[in-house]
């Protein structure tokens, strides 16, 4: 980071004195993340995967204040309705809004998504971090944690600690931190290795700096790339884990709105009332489907020399 | 090779004894006492409950009761049933082992061919229509949870348009829509690296090679090309096969298939433990075994990999 400041501040310094055009300068200035945006700005899939994350995040902040009725009132008058004025996207088989029903969902599906790629970036990035830069028995003891983890195909062990922890939302994030947070450790410690052999490192030994300091002030700002992207993807992932477990029945209980689950309950009625399952489907596929667009466009964005072109 | 055979053979053991000493600690942290689970509603005297407990080694430390767990599974004894009071639970998995195998493999052979042609095919074209198109497809088919695809295939092709029945494996017309379900997301996963690993050699020498002495085009892509780029895709053949796995659970459920997924998802709805962990320390077995075959043919097939 502070290598590209000194080369775009020099850079302007130099037109300056050569009196060049100062429009063409301007992007050299902004550095690596100003780059980084820009580049995410040509990338139309990504910029419009952006909008749509803001404006569901905007919907469910204001869904209260729209006046919609509440997702969990019953209404047994109008049961199984098709999409009209006074309900959206119609009811389902208890007469409940589902419009409000999937701006709830949507709401349980993006903070379970992102506590958990929170948690799990925090603790995987960590110990990655330690494992790859201690090395010796540290690092032994959490790759082979590490590889414990990968012994399960994924979800399952996802399915299995659901089955036993009491139900709960907090238990469906524990589980999902639990089963992913080694692949954020296994990213940072193999880019810890190739960094701290490198020059940077070693002078930042020298002034004396603190191991600590080492990892999280030099090393870990030239790793972030790969883990925003990843954490994007993760989002993606998460969303999908959770929403594949409440539809086992295993995730977000009921009378909690969630998207896997007013899938499952739709499923009955596919034969009478398909928009009761094609709803929430829709909306779990846009979701995913949005982070990984975005997740796509940051890694083009943040590492032009991966560039699919 | 023997060396490189040795350690991957070392590293598999030590993953299959932490995975099932994790699933094993954890199915004995569940709620409940297992003899209770067992019994049912029967109302029994604390003798009998203490008698069965030292019959089933409950009343030994913890690590104990994972070493029998281990020497009985080794002979395929993984206890019994808590729902179908006194079943074994290899005679509860059984049936589904092989319902699960077959459309399973189906499904795998169908995401590896769709990701071949997909994945080939959009290299060759690259940044035409056909190749965005095929992309697009691809992310959609990672983006959509199986469970969705479901849906949404069931209400086109068995409710609208009548073409394919619903639900079970009776005949192989039920084998379409639960196969392209559970291979899409892994063949979009394989289509989009194959078409990353087809670009980087398509531009080698050797291809201008094989096209300068004359081979004819397809030629050219199949045997210079396809057979180089595929190496990088066989690291996540290990991962397809876990994705299958897993995703069963799902489409197995949602198609009423009575494979290995549907009998687990029954056995977590019904808490019946030993029945969970059972498939559990099964399919991780078939995992890690899967992932061991292909690190020894990823070995085998590029020695770089052994001797580093």
């Amino acid at each position: 980071m502070s290598s590209a400041a000194t080369q775009s501040s020099s850079s302007s310094d130099l037109a300056g004195i050569l009196d060049v055009d100062r429009t063409v300068a301007t992007r050299t200035r902004s550095g690596l993340w100003g780059d980084a945006w820009y580049r995410l700005r040509k990338n139309r899939a990504a910029i419009l995967s952006l909008g749509f994350l803001i404006a569901l995040v905007a919907i469910i902040v204001l869904a209260p204040y729209l006046g919609e009725p509440s997702p969990l009132t019953q209404d047994l008058d109008h049961i199984d309705e098709a999409p009209s004025a006074a309900h959206l996207l119609g009811t389902d088989e208890l007469g409940r809004d589902m419009l409000s029903r999937l701006i709830n969902g949507a709401q349980v599906s993006l903070m379970v998504g992102l506590t958990v790629q929170t948690c799990e970036t925090v603790i995987g990035t960590l110990l990655g971090l330690i494992a790859g830069y201690y090395g010796g028995v540290v690092d032994m003891i959490i790759m082979r944690i590490v590889d414990t983890v990968y012994a399960f195909p994924p979800f399952l062990f996802a399915v299995f600690m659901a089955a036993i922890l009491p139900p709960s939302v907090w238990s469906i994030i524990l589980v999902l931190v639990l089963v992913s947070w080694p692949w954020e450790a296994r990213v940072t410690r193999g880019m810890v290795l190739s960094l701290k052999e490198s020059e940077f490192v070693t002078s930042a030994r020298v002034v004396g700096a603190s191991n600590w300091r080492i990892m999280l002030r030099h090393i870990l700002p030239n790793a972030l790339s790969p883990l925003i992207v990843g954490f994007s993807l993760g989002i993606a992932g998460t969303i999908m884990a959770e929403s594949g477990l409440s539809f086992l029945g295993i995730g977000i209980r009921p009378p909690t709105p969630s998207w896997g689950g007013m899938i499952d309950q739709g499923r009955l009625f596919l034969r009478v009332y398909p928009h009761l399952a094609i709803f929430p489907s829709i909306a779990l596929a846009l979701t995913v489907l949005a982070f990984n667009f975005l997740g796509d466009g940051l890694r083009d964005a943040l590492d032009p020399r991966l560039r699919k072109d | 090779m023997s060396r490189y055979l040795f350690q991957r053979l070392i590293a598999t053991v030590f993953s299959l004894f932490a995975a099932t000493l994790i699933a094993f600690l954890a199915s004995r942290l569940a709620p409940g006492d297992p003899i209770r689970l067992m019994l049912g509603d029967r109302a029994v005297s604390s003798q009998v409950v203490h008698q069965l407990q030292q019959q089933y080694g409950l009343d030994q430390p913890i690590l104990v009761q994972y070493g029998y767990f281990v020497r009985n599974a080794l002979i395929g004894d993984f206890g019994t049933s808590y729902y179908y009071t006194g079943k074994p639970v290899l005679e509860v998995i059984a049936p589904g082992i092989w319902v699960s195998l077959q459309w399973e493999s189906l499904s795998l052979a169908l995401a590896v061919f769709g990701a071949l042609v997909l994945g080939v095919l959009s290299a060759l074209k690259q940044n035409s229509w056909l190749d965005h198109l095929i992309m697009l497809f691809a992310l959609s088919g990672i983006s959509l949870p199986s469970f969705a695809l479901a849906t949404f295939l069931m209400v086109i092709f068995s409710l609208q348009l009548g073409l394919l029945p619903v639900a079970g494996l009776d005949s192989p017309a039920h084998f379409i829509l639960p196969c392209l379900t559970l291979a899409a997301q892994p063949a979009a996963l394989l289509a989009r690296l194959l078409r990353a690993s087809m670009l980087e050699v398509i531009n080698q020498e050797y291809m201008r090679t094989a096209r300068a002495k004359g081979l004819g085009e397809m030629a050219v892509i199949l045997r210079h090309g396809l057979k180089n780029a595929l190496l990088p895709s066989l690291t996540v053949l290990g991962i397809m096969v876990g994705r299958i796995m897993a995703g069963s659970f799902l489409v197995e459920t949602v198609f009423s298939i009575p494979g290995l997924g549907r009998i687990g998802v029954q056995a977590v709805v019904e808490r019946d433990y030993p029945v969970i962990l059972g498939i559990t320390v099964l399919l991780s077995f078939a995992f890690l075994f899967v992932t061991f075959v292909v690190d020894l043919l990823y070995g085998f097939l590029d020695p770089r990999i052994r001797y580093a």
